[in-house]
């Protein structure tokens, strides 16, 4: 085709856009100002100078979207569905000769200080409860959990499923820790168990 | 110390920004400071018209606006125009070409991908069909195919129209092409037999990626012996945003590639930080320039302010390029890296709000123009979810809102407002535009159009809308530590179910609109000699 022929749809259109000078609108400045003065708020409000590996800043209690400043906000039943749900399942009953139930155990309504060393340290080898023997492996909550949470979710634990046994205090707990303070593994079932209780 | 650092680095470069926009704006680099100024051939503004339209139909258009005086072109113009479009218009039909086959590919790959949401075991048994691979399949066939394949096919297109001359090197850009999909194909087969990078957006085997580096760079090599040849003294603003999206997609792809050198969390940064600027850096300132051509093109009416268009242009430039990191909000990153990355999500409202007033002048007045052209009405959607989209992603941004969003449904339904509502949208504007002056000859079928652009607003709306409200129902569900983490999974599946019904209408649109391109290009249907009109008022039929 000739290159100086014009189609009909290349005729038929406007010229190319151009643009023209009208200034920056009034608003638009004014948002402009209002962004600058939000990116240098917002810079301070936001605390550069915390480590990274802190992830951000937020905690389980920020992703639980409760206010958790005292003690007896936290809430053991949240920490017992976060933690603890996957083996001991959501009644309380274990999984039948693989974990071992917490509703109607002897070892939940035994002593306080039992229950939070079990929970600071966890278990590895052979634990009788209520007769059967379960040879499985808990892990420890010392680093995850301070002593408020597990006194709040050994309190639940305490009184939930039928069990009735008396709240465990963040006092106990912390007398355990550091009773128990040297101790870098599970108890050895039965074998180290048995004699506290 | 390190929030001090922070905003003073801050303040430093937001001062020096608003200095070189100001010093932009009124010339100061200019050694002719009428480069601000227009430059309009006589009789040729205010002109309404549908960029197709026939004197019968214009005369409907005309009673639209209120300046409809006689339309008169200056016959040197034509003769350029014409020159412009014979020397690009077989590059510009390969590169439409191909992402309408990339097009047809990533529908299916995506709708594929999302009544498995739903059915997991549907299809289960062949593995590239399985959800990991036919997922990222779909994600790399409409990034790496449609996307780029349109927006440059209509890039190579409108650049010798700006400049006033001819297309230089095309035989370059075609062979950018034919590198390009040679590297895609092989990078797609890569994915289906399942070698992946891991790293989304960049899943392709870096070895393929030399392939898609080289064509693009080949294509840009066009780019810039063209505009060495350009005739105008004013570079119009769409040029700006094609000349810039081709400089920065190679740097950027080419960083995110190179194997051995990104590890651990820098990884994830610098995965992200390219994630995001192939959006920002790329996509967006294609469709941009498309917007920008073809809006005031068809209604006739220059765009209102080089101002706003300065402003816009270089804060997308300065804010764009710092606000990947947002996506790893709660990631065991540097706490200044997300805050500045949040500031400058926040900052993006600036661009949007530019483009969206300057495009809002322009088409002041003249609204119902809407009813006619097909090209308008996918430009206007295209840009309102512009718009709408930056918003939301700025919000989204924020460390209040992304503790729900994050990880959910509601992120990837965002996603597709910007690249479908937004991007694809703009380009099909575009390429409605393009193809008769390509072909030399109108659709054959307007109403196949309509069919188009409507299934296409009701396919992303209801994907939209069922995506945003299940995703956020999702967060919550997430943050509620006494709900089991399943009933957050099962409470999305009658959104899913509707996100599906959304993908097969969008698919649907695009086997109308691969249809009514192959009825174009093999010359079948009706031969029609008036313009792709949506309604010509009655009085008015020829």
């Amino acid at each position: 085709m000739d290159p100086k022929q014009v189609s009909a749809q290349e005729k038929r259109e406007h010229a190319d856009p151009h643009e023209q000078a009208m200034s920056i609108p009034i608003p638009i400045l004014i948002l402009v100002a209002l962004m600058v003065i939000f990116g240098i708020f917002y810079i301070l409000a936001g605390d550069s100078s915390t480590p990274p590996e802190y992830g951000d800043q937020r905690t389980m209690k920020d992703l639980m979207a409760k206010a958790a400043s005292t003690s007896d906000s936290v809430d053991g039943a949240a920490i017992y569905t976060a933690r603890c749900v996957a083996c001991h399942q959501a009644t309380g009953a274990g999984l039948p000769g693989v974990f071992p139930p917490l509703a109607g155990s002897d070892w939940v309504a035994g002593k306080p200080e039992v229950i939070a060393k079990i929970v600071l340290h966890g278990v590895q080898g052979t634990l009788t409860v209520n007769g059967t023997a379960f040879n499985g492996a808990m892990p420890p909550f010392k680093e995850q959990m301070n002593d408020v949470e597990i006194a709040a979710v050994a309190t639940y634990v305490r009184k939930s499923w039928g069990n009735a046994a008396p709240p465990v205090g963040a006092a106990v707990v912390a007398a355990a820790r550091t009773e128990t303070a040297s101790r870098t593994e599970p108890w050895k079932g039965d074998a180290e168990l048995a004699a506290m209780k | 110390m390190a929030t001090i650092i922070l905003l003073s680095a801050f303040i430093i470069s937001i001062v020096a920004l608003v200095f070189f926009i100001v010093a932009m704006i009124r010339g100061w680099f200019d050694p002719d400071s009428k480069g601000a100024e227009v430059i309009f051939a006589a009789n040729e503004i205010g002109n309404p018209e549908d960029p197709a339209a026939s004197p019968e139909a214009r005369k409907a258009l005309e009673r639209t606006s209120p300046e409809g005086d006689d339309h008169a072109p200056d016959p040197r113009e034509l003769e350029s125009r014409a020159a412009a479009d014979r020397s690009t218009d077989t590059i510009t039909f390969v590169f439409l070409s191909c992402a309408i086959v990339w097009l047809l590919a990533a529908s299916f790959a995506g709708l594929t991908a999302s009544i498995k949401m739903h059915e997991p075991d549907w299809l289960g048994a062949y593995e590239w069909l399985t959800f990991g691979r036919i997922r990222t399949l779909h994600l790399n066939a409409l990034a790496y195919g449609f996307l780029p394949m349109a927006g440059l096919g209509l890039a190579i297109w409108m650049l010798p129209r700006l400049l006033k001359t001819t297309l230089v090197g095309g035989q370059f850009a075609l062979l950018g092409a034919i590198l390009w999909n040679a590297g895609l194909i092989a990078g797609l087969g890569a994915i289906a037999a399942g070698f992946s990078d891991g790293m989304e957006w960049l899943e392709m085997p870096w070895q393929v990626d030399i392939l898609l580096v080289v064509g693009g760079a080949i294509v840009a090599v066009t780019l810039v012996l063209t505009l060495r040849r350009r005739n105008v003294d004013h570079l119009y603003v769409s040029v700006w945003y094609m000349g810039a999206a081709l400089f920065w997609f190679p740097i950027l792809f080419l960083v995110g590639n190179i194997p051995g050198v990104h590890f651990g969390v820098q990884q994830a940064a610098m995965n992200w930080w390219y994630g995001h600027n192939a959006l920002g850096l790329f996509f967006t300132p294609l469709a941009l320039a498309t917007i920008y051509y073809f809006l005031p093109k068809v209604m006739g009416t220059p765009v209102k302010s080089y101002a706003l268009s300065l402003l816009g242009f270089w804060t997308l430039a300065f804010f764009y390029g710092q606000v990947g990191a947002h996506h790893l909000i709660g990631s065991p990153v540097p706490g200044w890296l997300i805050t500045l990355s949040i500031v400058q999500s926040m900052m993006m409202v600036i661009p949007v709000f530019a483009f969206s007033v300057n495009q809002y002048y322009t088409m002041q007045g003249k609204l119902r123009m809407l009813l006619h052209s097909p090209t308008l009405r996918f430009l206007a959607f295209a840009g309102l979810m512009y718009a709408a989209s930056s918003v939301q992603g700025s919000f989204e941004a924020l460390r209040a809102i992304n503790t729900v969003t994050h990880f959910t449904h509601y992120t990837v339904g965002h996603a597709h407002l910007g690249l479908y509502g937004f991007v694809a949208m703009a380009l099909f504007g575009g390429m409605y535009f393009v193809m008769p002056r390509v072909m030399q000859r109108e659709w054959p079928y307007p109403k196949l159009i309509l069919v188009h652009f409507w299934l296409s607003v009701a396919g992303i709306g209801i994907y939209f809308i069922a995506l945003t409200f299940g995703g956020w129902f999702q967060g919550m569900a997430m943050l509620d530590a006494t709900r089991p983490f399943m009933e957050s999974v099962t409470l999305t599946l009658p959104y899913l179910k509707g996100r599906s019904i959304g993908g097969a209408l969008m698919t649907l649109a695009h086997v109308v609109f691969a249809a009514h391109f192959v009825a174009m290009v093999l010359r079948l249907g009706p031969a029609r000699d008036a313009p792709a009109l949506f309604y010509v008022p009655k009085g008015d039929r020829a």
